[in-house]
């Protein structure tokens, strides 16, 4: 496979040119996820509005390919009801596993299916799904209580030297992880804003 | 042949294409690979010698026993230990790091004592103080390096108080390339009072190593990242400090006699050594060391110091490309990331172009934090790289910055 097929001309207009990136104001959901690989994070935030996605934005820095997942990701949903979201993202991550189908019902997206060939960058690409994924369910039971976002998660240890400030207390509790849940795949959600 | 050539020739992986390209491999931070001598001397002693080692009573015991304490005795030699006694076989740094904060750090620390170590530690010399400083409520303190990338003694040193018991550094960062001044840290450590652990991951491979005139407590290293096998590290301690420590795992062969109420350890390293122990590893690491030896530490240094430099002018001409880390005399890699354009796409180029770098955080996230940035590429080499290697990777850099030229912003 060759680079022209794996990065496809949609992926770089949407690595270039990210629809639906930024912050909304009042989420109803608004979940973080970091990829252990190489440490980027993607924020998914979705406004609710009579059962569907109102509104949706992602924010986070990552790879082409993490970037264009993401945006694709919300352009599909925008509008759409959570349980039209939640089969979205079943067949999604079924294609990037390599499953045989037809995954006409994600336009864009499959552009990325040559990423499934590359499993090092699988995970590139389905950053920002399970971001959506681990949000919908809370959000079915209760949306005013999907707020997953926002606590700021302060360095418990401060770095000292090399111009930095001088040395606060820490006693070793580094926990920088502000709400310590587990995602789907195991990977922790950080309650930090995007670094 | 030249000298690169010939040592090329000793190493069969590298003999293959990759996506149709001949293989370049330029992650030897990540591991290194394994010269024939290394994989036969793995392969003899499954073939003429292997047996359980130091209880056996029959011919292939006593070998395999004499081939494993030969393997600790050259292990010793290497680092210029001056008993091999010092010297305890591990999986790896890792475990070789972790085996210090389970026997010591966790029964001598306690409420208020002080741990310091810095802001360039790879993860495996960094949280285990982390949890040891939770567990035992003592503090961790973490210098930041300098703006350069080097570590400033004073800084450093301003840190030490009282309190401060242990001072865990690394002597080669895995990302910045900065080598650390050991001895004079180790020295003022010393003055203060505290104990010094050396993670020697990245400069046991590449440099000469004495732990005499390094002048620490506790020096560890891994050795798949010296042409060894993987699952073989070493630990090495000073001798009645390794004594006065509590043994980190429990089984058999660490032990002197057990009875219903209790147990006697076995003596230093062996009681750090519970259970059936990686004999071909440490044979094959032996044999690692033998032929670096016969290259010649002092020359592995220069070898790499050249073409860190070669490639830092090749990376310079390239342009677009933010490098990390000191000028001057580091270890053999270069941390580096090219504008607007993420590592992972980067390395996905490469990979397409036959070239193997690392892209990521390096497992070392505190240190990209420092740096602002989410990962970087890097660039590492070892003795069979040539600058034909760094000519195809600044080619291939070239097409990168070609193929996301369009859409970089």
């Amino acid at each position: 496979m060759s680079l022209d097929e794996l990065y496809q001309e949609v992926i770089m207009d949407h690595y270039a040119r990210p629809r639906n990136k930024g912050r909304l104001e009042h989420p109803d959901i608004d979940r973080e996820l970091a990829n252990p690989v190489c440490g980027d994070v993607i924020r998914v935030q979705v406004a609710l509005d009579g059962g569907r996605v109102g509104d949706v934005r992602f924010s986070g820095k990552g790879c082409s390919i993490s970037q264009a997942s993401a945006s694709m990701m919300t352009e599909l949903i925008k509008g759409r009801t959570l349980d039209e979201a939640r089969g979205l993202i079943e067949r999604f991550l079924a294609m990037m596993k390599g499953e045989p189908g037809d995954y006409g019902a994600l336009r864009d997206l499959q552009a990325l299916q040559g990423v499934s060939r590359y499993p090092v960058r699988i995970k590139c690409a389905t950053l920002a799904w399970h971001v959506l994924e681990g949000g919908l369910p809370a959000a079915a039971a209760d949306a005013a209580a999907a707020d997953a976002g926002g606590a700021a998660a302060a360095d418990a240890v401060p770095v000292e030297g090399g111009g930095a400030a001088a040395a606060a207390d820490a006693d070793g509790a580094a926990a920088a992880d502000a709400n310590g849940a587990t995602a789907p795949g195991k990977r922790k959600i950080h309650g930090s804003p995007e670094r | 042949m030249s000298v690169a050539e010939r040592i090329r020739a000793d190493f069969p992986i590298l003999n293959q294409t990759v996506n149709g390209r001949p293989l370049v491999y330029l992650d030897n931070a990540a591991t290194t690979q394994k010269p024939r001598q290394v994989i036969e001397a793995v392969a003899r002693y499954y073939e003429t010698s292997n047996a359980n080692v130091h209880r056996a009573i029959h011919t292939l015991g006593e070998r395999a026993t004499e081939q494993y304490e030969g393997a600790r005795e050259r292990v010793a030699r290497f680092v210029g230990a001056r008993d091999a006694r010092e010297v305890v076989f591990t999986r790896n740094a890792t475990e070789a790091l972790n085996l210090v904060a389970y026997a010591w750090g966790l029964r001598r620390l306690g409420p208020g004592d002080e741990i310091v170590t810095t802001l360039m530690e790879h993860h495996s010399n960094f949280v285990p103080w982390q949890q040891v400083a939770e567990a035992r409520g003592a503090r961790l303190r973490v210098a930041a390096p300098e703006p350069d990338g080097t570590l400033d003694l004073e800084r450093l040193a301003g840190l030490f108080t009282e309190r401060t018991r242990l001072v865990a550094v690394t002597h080669a960062s895995n990302v910045l390339g900065t080598i650390n001044p050991v001895d004079e840290i180790a020295r003022r450590a010393h003055e203060a009072g505290a104990l010094v652990v050396v993670d020697g991951a990245q400069s046991a491979p590449h440099m000469p190593v004495d732990v005499a005139a390094l002048g620490c407590d506790f020096f560890a290293f891994s050795g798949h990242k010296m042409l060894g096998p993987t699952g073989i590290g070493v630990l090495w301690g000073r001798r009645e400090l390794l004594e006065a420590m509590e043994p980190f795992l429990y089984g058999g062969d660490m032990i002197a006699g057990v009875r219903l109420e209790g147990a006697d350890w076995n003596e230093v390293p062996y009681k750090f050594e519970a259970g059936t122990p990686n004999i071909a590893g440490a044979i094959g690491l032996a044999a690692a060391i033998d032929y670096l030896e016969a290259v010649g530490m002092e020359n592995v240094h220069a070898h790499e110091q050249r073409l860190t430099a070669y490639a830092r002018r090749w990376l310079e001409e390239v342009g677009g490309i933010e490098i990390y880390g000191p000028r001057g005399e580091r270890s053999g890699l270069l941390s580096f990331n090219l504008a607007g354009i993420h590592p992972h796409d980067v390395a996905t180029v490469l990979n397409e172009e036959g070239v193997a770098i690392r892209a990521g955080h390096h497992c070392a996230q505190p240190l990209m934090d420092w740096l602002e940035v989410p990962a970087t590429n890097r660039a590492s080499f070892y003795i069979y790289n040539t600058e034909a290697d760094v000519d195809r990777l600044a080619a291939a850099l070239v097409k990168t910055k070609e193929f996301f030229g369009n859409v970089v912003r």
